[in-house]
């Protein structure tokens, strides 16, 4: 699903914090988000979720979000934030079966196939053997993947990931990301996402975006967006590009030494 | 698949339920100054059944002291408790906050100022009215905490409204202690109302109270499942397409106005609405579509027991229900936390 972004204003009270965003991102393709801290990338998915009002136009496939009803919209994204609630005494059933809430109707109750829906994504994620655990039982790792869990069995074409990998240790990184781009090619979904490891997320997405002060600075492929010098003006890092197998750019940073 | 749900609730448990409060009914009713042998009560109330007749061995006064006394007494018992009970864990669901209960945003305060104008005679109330002038304050001062709370430029958030409950609330406590301290000839009544109890409990009351409890409790109990998909939070329930402060605002409306509806035939009977959903949740989990179900139920069982206690402990004196739910309950919920652990609150 194609998703088109417009001169995006969003604001927190009087404060400005995304000041003229526009992107085009071509259905099931991945775009990373990057940016030093307070740039607006989280503001950007909770706009993009219409979890947060926004000026300027946000579509899917040519759709204003603002027009469309809320459940449609719970339809079609899927959103992941950075650190998910996990709620006292619900099992991981129940919670990944949370995902299916804008297919049900209010005051109704899920269906078998919700179920059936929720045990196959179960299975697909290898999360199966977990199913009675409660939540909040969850190493940081497993709780990443049930969450993603839910997300897939919103079955929404769009994907919107805060930070993934945030609380992981550096396989687990490797692991969920693996898995979105995977999943990502079995179920042609797009995937926006927010990172702060700029050497994963140019492995992974197929363009980046580089916001600072809340606009555009830099956008393209990871090669074109990490070189030292446009990381060296926005993040104030000093950093030493190097190349992994594929040609991707590994950003180091770098301590000059003594000064 | 299904078994394997922690949000399902097994029909086993509420056959449970049932038979529990039918049990309590049964102790409660045949508790009291004059004894009753159990077959004679249960031929009585099977001739409460229309078109039923079984013949009666009680004589006239003993019939009435049944029918129109302790009968109307334990379903009012039960319509209070398991009113104030799901009305607590719905609060607690909307809040997300283990110590919400409607008095929190002034459910309480507003009622007791009601009365106290009722009673005191400041308004120019009749006693009859005292009802309609609790109920009216309760509802009132949950409105002005919406109001205060929406008003606010911080944001329409739980914490919001239950900070604007609290303020609320101690306006109109100090509004009301104001009245009663000017009108001292009434104080021991306006007290008396303020601890609760089920003395002046007859079918009058239960039909009052009945039209409200029953579309309010009701309401509240279709919300089971929207109150566990919001236990994920108001930004992630919002991007699963809930409209997170429009479940807020119906669970709060139709808790609130059956807690109004009972409290202004029963008084302040405090802790029911916390002490009733926790325990159910430390022993059948916290799912929302079993708490709110099971919570109405056991609520029920317990203000009926509790009421036994308030007639029969010192008896023929009675002791206000308020004090009796918070001197059995805060020990016993004392004593399932211990052995929870501190699991999961």
């Amino acid at each position: 699903m194609n998703v088109g972004i417009a001169d995006v204003v969003m604001r927190y009270g009087s404060h400005e914090v995304l000041n003229g965003v526009s992107l085009e991102i071509p259905g099931g393709s991945w775009l990373g988000i990057i940016g030093p801290n307070g740039t607006g990338k989280s503001t950007l998915l909770r706009g993009i979720a219409r979890l947060l009002p926004y000026d300027g136009s946000i579509t899917f496939d040519g759709d204003e979000i603002g027009t469309l009803d809320r459940r449609v919209v719970a339809q079609t994204v899927a959103y992941v934030p950075q650190s998910p609630v996990l709620p006292e005494g619900m099992n991981v059933v129940d919670f990944v079966l949370l995902g299916r809430t804008p297919y049900i109707s209010h005051f109704g109750t899920e269906s078998k196939r919700d179920l059936e829906i929720v045990f196959d994504v179960l299975t697909t994620l290898d999360l199966i053997h977990f199913r009675d655990r409660l939540v909040t039982t969850l190493s940081g790792g497993e709780a990443q993947r049930v969450t993603l869990a839910r997300a897939l069995a919103q079955q929404a074409p769009l994907v919107l990931l805060d930070e993934p990998t945030a609380a992981l240790d550096v396989g687990h990184q490797q692991e969920v990301l693996d898995l979105i781009d995977d999943l990502r090619r079995t179920r042609q979904l797009t995937v926006i996402s927010t990172m702060h490891d700029l050497t994963l997320i140019g492995q992974f997405a197929d363009s980046l975006v580089l916001l600072d002060g809340g606009v555009v600075v830099a956008e393209g492929t990871a090669s074109q967006v990490l070189t030292a010098e446009i990381i060296r003006k926005h993040y104030g890092a000093s950093v030493r590009i190097l190349e992994d197998d594929a040609g991707n750019p590994v950003v180091v940073p770098w301590r000059s030494n003594g000064s | 698949m299904e078994e394997s749900r922690s949000g399902y609730l097994p029909l086993a448990w509420v056959v449970a339920g049932l038979l529990a409060l039918a049990a309590a009914g049964l102790f409660s009713i045949l508790s009291g100054p004059i004894d009753f042998a159990a077959t004679d009560v249960f031929r009585e109330l099977m001739n409460q059944i229309p078109g039923v007749s079984v013949g009666s061995n009680l004589s006239e006064l003993q019939s009435a002291i049944l029918t129109e006394i302790r009968l109307p007494r334990v379903i009012l018992g039960m319509i209070v408790g398991g009113t104030l009970a799901v009305a607590g864990g719905a609060y607690q669901g909307v809040f997300r906050n283990p110590l919400a209960d409607p008095w929190l945003l002034g459910v309480a305060a507003g009622a007791g100022l009601g009365a106290t104008l009722a009673i005191s005679g400041v308004a120019n109330l009749s006693a009859a009215l005292l009802p309609l002038a609790a109920f009216i304050g309760a509802l009132g001062a949950v409105a002005l905490t919406y109001f205060v709370g929406y008003s606010l430029r911080a944001g329409r958030t739980a914490t919001t409204l239950i900070l604007a409950g609290v303020a609320v609330a101690s306006f109109l406590t100090a509004l009301q202690t104001y009245l009663q301290q000017r009108n001292s000839e009434t104080l021991r009544e306006v007290y008396s109302w303020i601890l609760g109890g089920l003395q002046t409990a007859s079918w009058r009351e239960v039909r009052l109270v009945l039209p409200y409890v029953v579309v309010s409790v009701g309401i509240v109990l279709f919300h089971g499942r929207l109150l566990d998909v919001m236990s994920v939070g108001d930004e992630e329930a919002s991007a699963l397409g809930i409209n997170v402060s429009r479940v807020r605002l119906t669970v709060v409306v139709f808790a609130s106005l059956g807690t109004a509806a009972v409290v202004a035939v029963s008084g302040l009977i405090g802790f029911v609405g916390i002490i009733v959903p926790h325990t159910v949740r430390l022993i059948a989990g916290s799912s929302y579509r079993r708490l709110l179900v099971l919570s109405t139920l056991f609520g029920a069982v317990f203000l009926v027991l509790a009421d036994v206690a308030a007639r029969t402990i010192a008896s023929p004196a009675e002791l206000p229900l308020g004090v009796i739910t918070a001197f059995a309950g805060a020990p016993f919920f004392a004593m399932i936390l211990r052995r929870s652990k501190g699991g999961s609150l």
